[in-house]
């Protein structure tokens, strides 16, 4: 029997506005790494001066060197803890949103791997009550996860991108006072960007996707 | 399965509630009413954010295990994914699912809570009515407390009962009302006329609407008495004429056109996941006529409901004067499945049925003692059992028992005819002329059949209303 590649369907005027919002996505993206690269950077500079540091800080071209590889490291380490928070965050959408995924959760879930017997020694009885519930657990504790990481990802802008300059203490007195003009509307912005953007893109990424589809199937092109 | 699965699915995606923005603007606030009062008090509010948030994870999670493992899923599902996965899987199955998320504690959807608070009375205590109702009565209406484990917004059960009878009474009509229409059943009710059959069937329905939401009611009333039709205010499509003035073929076609009806209303209301009870009254005038006139469609429907209504969810109330079904082409063998409810006021109704009778036997000293012990006296037999009736509400124009118009009904009529302009006139005319009373006026002004009808049955119950103020008028003019 001839079997034929599966036609690739062509790039239509959608296509581009999806290529469009996914590098919209990933300008966000880069922007939403800068406080977290922050964080790291100034968990570095806590670091006390070792005696190889001060001898690479005045060695001229090694010193340099030296700058780059710890500014690219520290970037690194800050899109890693970015990342990291970013898909606990977006991890429900995307979970919910994929059909295959929610119904591999829920075949593996529904059903013991073991048999819990009532002979079984109470040791063995509850590690397999645990072994079966395992699929479950990612899905059962994905809230918990959420909450911890978006109370971590709230105290973070709130000191990257402070809405005043001066703390804390000076936003309350400002609140207080009735003194908004002191507030710095642009860090307040950067604060809530930083804390939905990706989930918005997200969002906004996996509809795009099902729309592109669907407007292709309607329009015969796949 | 797949269906179920896609069903787990929408349960899973419904359950899975807005908490990053719930934490965040919590936290703002917070931090706005640390500023605006203290920090402690910012601090206690944040602090008060995460538990919620932390609470509603753990409920969650639980939600999501139970879904999963496909144990608990209508809790979560929301509006017409609600009522489809409801058709599905059936209304018991529904209710099972339901009450035990209730007692997992489960969250609830809006449709989800909405159903439950449909069939609280159902999820009482495991304790007997008698002894729900021997703890929480009084003489005003009274609210049942249910367990302290279940939230204050839970608690709170309903019911309501006429401080003027006793506890006896209230419990023998909380079970009677309870068995025939909580869940709904086929049944025929028996009585002559006047026995009670228009009140329980009326006071049935209101109950039966009350458990089943989802429960679509279709009348077909052959007497058609305006004074009657507060029986079936609680159903969503009635049909009816007087069919005393017409003739057997016109009562037949009629009769075929509401059976066309029915079906295009059950099949409409099944579509969109309703089920549907159809109530024939004076089926023995409809027997006849059927019988007359060689009928056999309500026969059929009567048979076919009877076998098949659990798979389809059609259910059947048939209310008669007499226990011979043979006139609508019928048979006691043909309807053994069908349960009676046999209404009795006077004692002597039993002799003249004798034994076509499909109830246990009764002497009629047992019956008058029955009779005796019931504020209406009245008795019936239901589920082999002989027991009082108690005093329902009556939803109609009219008090046979007193001869007079029943306060519910008047008033409702007067609502709805006072304004009409033909009344107003008649009412103006009335006020106008010489005459003492109603009476006098229809006489004096000769009316024909219909409208000396009409007039008979709304102004002359308020004769006294209008004679006061006609008096009152008279006296206006005399000054």
């Amino acid at each position: 029997m001839k079997q034929t590649m599966p036609v690739r369907s062509k790039w239509i005027w959608i296509d581009y506005l999806y290529f469009l919002l996914i590098l919209l996505g990933i300008y966000f993206a880069f922007l939403n790494i800068v406080p977290y690269e922050r964080v790291i950077a100034a968990l570095s500079a806590t670091m006390q001066d070792t005696l190889w540091i001060n001898v690479f800080s005045n060695v001229p071209i090694i010193k340099d060197i030296a700058g780059f590889i710890g500014k690219t490291a520290i970037w690194v380490m800050g899109a890693i803890t970015w990342a990291v928070i970013q898909i606990i965050e977006t991890l429900p959408i995307v979970i919910f949103s994929d059909d295959l995924l929610l119904e591999t959760i829920i075949r593996s879930g529904g059903k013991n791997k073991f048999d819990i017997n009532d002979n079984d020694d109470p040791i063995m009885k509850a590690a397999k009550k645990i072994y079966n519930r395992l699929p479950l657990a990612v899905i059962r504790n994905l809230k918990y996860a959420q909450i911890f990481t978006y109370v971590f990802d709230f105290m973070l802008v709130i000191t990257i991108y402070p809405p005043i300059q001066g703390g804390l203490a000076d936003f309350l007195f400002a609140i207080a006072t009735g003194n908004y003009a002191v507030i710095n509307g642009l860090n307040f912005a950067l604060s809530i960007i930083t804390l939905f953007a990706c989930e918005i893109i997200a969002l906004l990424i996996i509809y795009s996707n099902k729309l592109v589809l669907l407007y292709k199937q309607s329009r015969g092109l796949i | 399965m797949d269906k179920m699965i896609e069903y787990q699915k929408q349960a899973l995606r419904a359950d899975n509630g807005n908490l990053q923005y719930k934490i965040i603007f919590g936290l703002g606030a917070a931090v706005v009413m640390a500023s605006a009062t203290t920090p402690v008090v910012g601090l206690a509010i944040a602090v008060l954010v995460f538990y919620r948030c932390v609470k509603n994870a753990k409920s969650s999670g639980r939600s999501y295990e139970s879904i999963i493992q496909g144990e608990c899923i209508a809790h979560a599902l929301e509006g017409d994914d609600f009522k489809e996965y409801s058709r599905e899987i059936g209304y018991q199955k529904t209710k099972e699912e339901i009450e035990e998320a209730f007692r997992r504690n489960l969250p609830f959807s809006k449709a989800a809570w909405e159903f439950y608070r449909s069939i609280k009375p159902r999820v009482l205590p495991p304790e007997t009515p008698e002894k729900n109702i021997e703890r929480k009565f009084s003489s005003e209406f009274k609210k049942i407390e249910l367990p302290a484990e279940q939230n204050s917004e839970q608690k709170t059960q309903e019911f309501f009962f006429d401080s003027t009878l006793d506890q006896k009474q209230q419990v023998s009509e909380f079970n009677l009302l309870d068995q025939i229409a909580a869940p709904v059943s086929n049944l025929f009710v028996l009585g002559v006329g006047g026995s009670g059959k228009g009140i329980l069937i009326s006071n049935a329905l209101r109950k039966a609407k009350q458990f089943d939401p989802f429960l679509k009611v279709f009348v077909i009333d052959p007497k058609g008495n305006e004074n009657e039709a507060g029986y079936w205010s609680a159903a969503d499509l009635i049909l009816k004429n007087q069919v005393a003035n017409m003739t057997s073929e016109e009562v037949i076609t009629w009769l075929d056109s509401c059976l066309n009806q029915y079906q295009s209303f059950a099949t409409e209301q099944e579509i969109n996941g309703n089920r549907v009870l159809l109530i024939i009254d004076e089926l023995l005038i409809l027997g006849h006529y059927s019988k007359e006139q060689k009928y056999t469609r309500i026969g059929s429907l009567i048979i076919s409901i009877a076998s098949l209504g659990d798979v389809s969810g059609r259910k059947l109330w048939l209310i008669t004067q007499t226990p011979y079904v043979g006139a609508v082409g019928l048979n006691l063998s043909q309807t053994s499945q069908i349960p009676w409810i046999t209404l009795v006021g006077e004692s002597n109704q039993l002799r003249q049925w004798g034994k076509a009778l499909p109830i246990p036997p009764i002497s009629l000293e047992e019956l008058e003692k029955l009779r005796q012990e019931s504020p209406v006296q009245r008795a019936y037999c239901f589920q082999e059992k002989w027991l009082p009736m108690p005093k329902l509400t009556n939803y109609s124009g009219i008090d046979r028992d007193l001869k007079k118009q029943s306060i519910y009904v008047t008033q409702k009529v007067w609502e709805n005819v006072k304004n009409n302009p033909i009344f107003k006139a008649w009412e103006q005319a009335l006020l106008n002329s010489e005459v003492n009373n109603v009476k006098e006026f229809i006489e004096l002004n000769k009316f024909n059949n219909s409208i000396g009808e009409l007039l008979n049955t709304y102004l002359i119950p308020f004769n006294i209303q209008l004679s006061k103020k006609f008096q009152k008028t008279t006296k206006l003019i005399n000054k």
